[in-house]
């Protein structure tokens, strides 16, 4: 954790440990959020979602436990799925912070350029999302956003041995959905051959 | 990105919001954990109102009266804040649950029997703590020294199994905080719609589980040891399978 925002719950209540997290994190944060969801001014949301919810839980945050980066990847899923139920009961949001009233012409030219650039993770993200749930957590971190096998375990809660085991479980069927939805092989680093720690 | 790369318009207007937002709103300096603030999700039916953001708080006091033993808050937004502040008043906690929709046994039996399903901890009755005792308080699962893995239940021949359904949406947070125990249950969490079953171990740690997936499973989250306010994970076992 740098200096400037250590330990991290002062984001909550420091704004410029704030803004020195969020400088830090916040181009991953868009490509975190551009790996899921393909339209401009839902991510724009999903961005601010993921910062508010980081700041509300920045007391859990554990050190010992890995890096800020993967437990900033935790609270982004949650807040991802959170919009997905929210979505699926037809609720509409109204949000603390509106990301998408915050965009403008040049903005939303750079948020199209992100989601252009992620397109083939997109592609990816569906065919894991027939996995298992909790198969599909662990190879989203792993395979799309690029943790260590041992970060997202961690984030997961599950032993780095079992994470070993169901990546090497998801990797087939996720190849075979790939090929079956027309495109070739997914790049290296989606599906690594070898599991390692 | 580091501290030097300019930002976009967006990135530049989000910032300022976000600093906005936690001048306005600072969390307590002390507090383990950030209660989200009522007002940050606000859910609007139908786009006609804005539903106010209110706390419906329900506080049980024990049997011996004096302070309470333990507090139910109810958001707006539909998140359950469960803060136990004393292993008192199981019955009243499990009405004060039943009344928001969940479905739960609440048991502080010392002897770490909780249902038929005892926590493994490795712990052989040691006696229980009172929460917030101080770090040593809630219990240290898990496997080797230095393997950091989330903490495990098991049932009689408890294994673990992937049961638990969503991983990457918590049904629940379990958090020491302070000297309390803080249970926050998600809008929508699968706890609402599932058996569950609060109670503590012989060693004070404090456990909430559920039933999981496949029939006779169940998942569960558990109280970690290392500090106060440590996050907790979720597991899950299957009892009798061998």
């Amino acid at each position: 954790v740098r200096a400037e925002y250590d330990p991290l719950d002062r984001i909550a209540r420091e704004p410029d440990a704030l803004e020195a997290f969020y400088r830090d994190h916040v181009e991953a944060v868009q490509r975190f959020v551009a790996r899921r969801v393909s339209d401009p001014h839902l991510a724009a949301d999903l961005t601010a979602d993921v910062f508010l919810a980081a700041v509300d839980s920045a007391g859990t945050y554990d050190p010992s436990r890995g890096p800020v980066r993967a437990w900033l990847y935790g609270v982004g899923r949650n807040a991802v799925a959170a919009e997905a139920r929210r979505r699926a009961r037809e609720l509409r949001t109204v949000r603390r912070i509106e990301g998408r009233r915050l965009v403008d012409g040049a903005a939303l030219a750079r948020l199209e350029e992100r989601l252009d650039a992620e397109r083939a993770s997109r592609r990816l993200h569906r065919a894991i999302a027939e996995l298992p749930e909790d198969d599909r957590a662990l190879l989203e971190l792993v395979s799309l956003d690029g943790l260590s096998i041992a970060d997202a375990a961690r984030v997961l809660g599950v032993k780095p041995a079992t994470a070993r085991v169901r990546l090497h479980r998801s990797r087939a069927r996720v190849t075979t959905r790939l090929l079956e939805m027309g495109g070739t092989q997914p790049p290296d680093r989606a599906l690594p051959m070898e599991v390692c720690p | 990105m580091n501290n030097n790369t300019p930002l976009d318009s967006f990135e530049t207007a989000l910032l300022a919001e976000l600093r906005r937002e936690v001048a306005e709103h600072p969390a307590p300096a002390t507090a383990a954990v950030r209660v989200p603030h009522p007002r940050r999700r606000r859910l609007l039916a139908g786009g006609a109102t804005v539903v106010a953001a209110s706390v419906v708080a329900v506080f049980g006091l024990g049997a011996g009266g004096g302070s309470p033993a333990y507090a139910v808050d109810e958001y707006s937004a539909g998140d359950i804040v469960v803060t136990i502040h004393r292993l008192a008043d199981a019955g009243g906690l499990e009405q004060a649950l039943a009344d928001r929709g969940i479905d739960a046994d609440v048991s502080y039996d010392p002897d770490g029997h909780v249902g038929q399903y005892t926590v493994d901890n490795g712990d052989n009755g040691a006696p229980p703590p009172a929460p917030g005792s101080g770090p040593q308080a809630g219990t240290q699962t898990g496997g080797e020294p230095g393997d950091d893995s989330g903490p495990t239940v098991s049932g009689p021949n408890g294994s673990l199994d992937q049961t638990c359904g969503p991983v990457g949406v918590a049904p629940a947070t379990l958090q020491h905080a302070g000297s309390d125990w803080v249970l926050t249950v998600p809008e929508g969490s699968l706890l609402l719609d599932r058996h569950v079953e609060i109670g503590t171990d012989s060693s004070g740690a404090l456990s909430v589980r559920y039933a999981g997936d496949q029939p006779g499973s169940y998942c569960g989250v558990t109280t970690r040891g290392a500090l106060p306010g440590t996050d907790s994970g979720y597991s899950g076992s299957t009892p009798g399978r061998s």
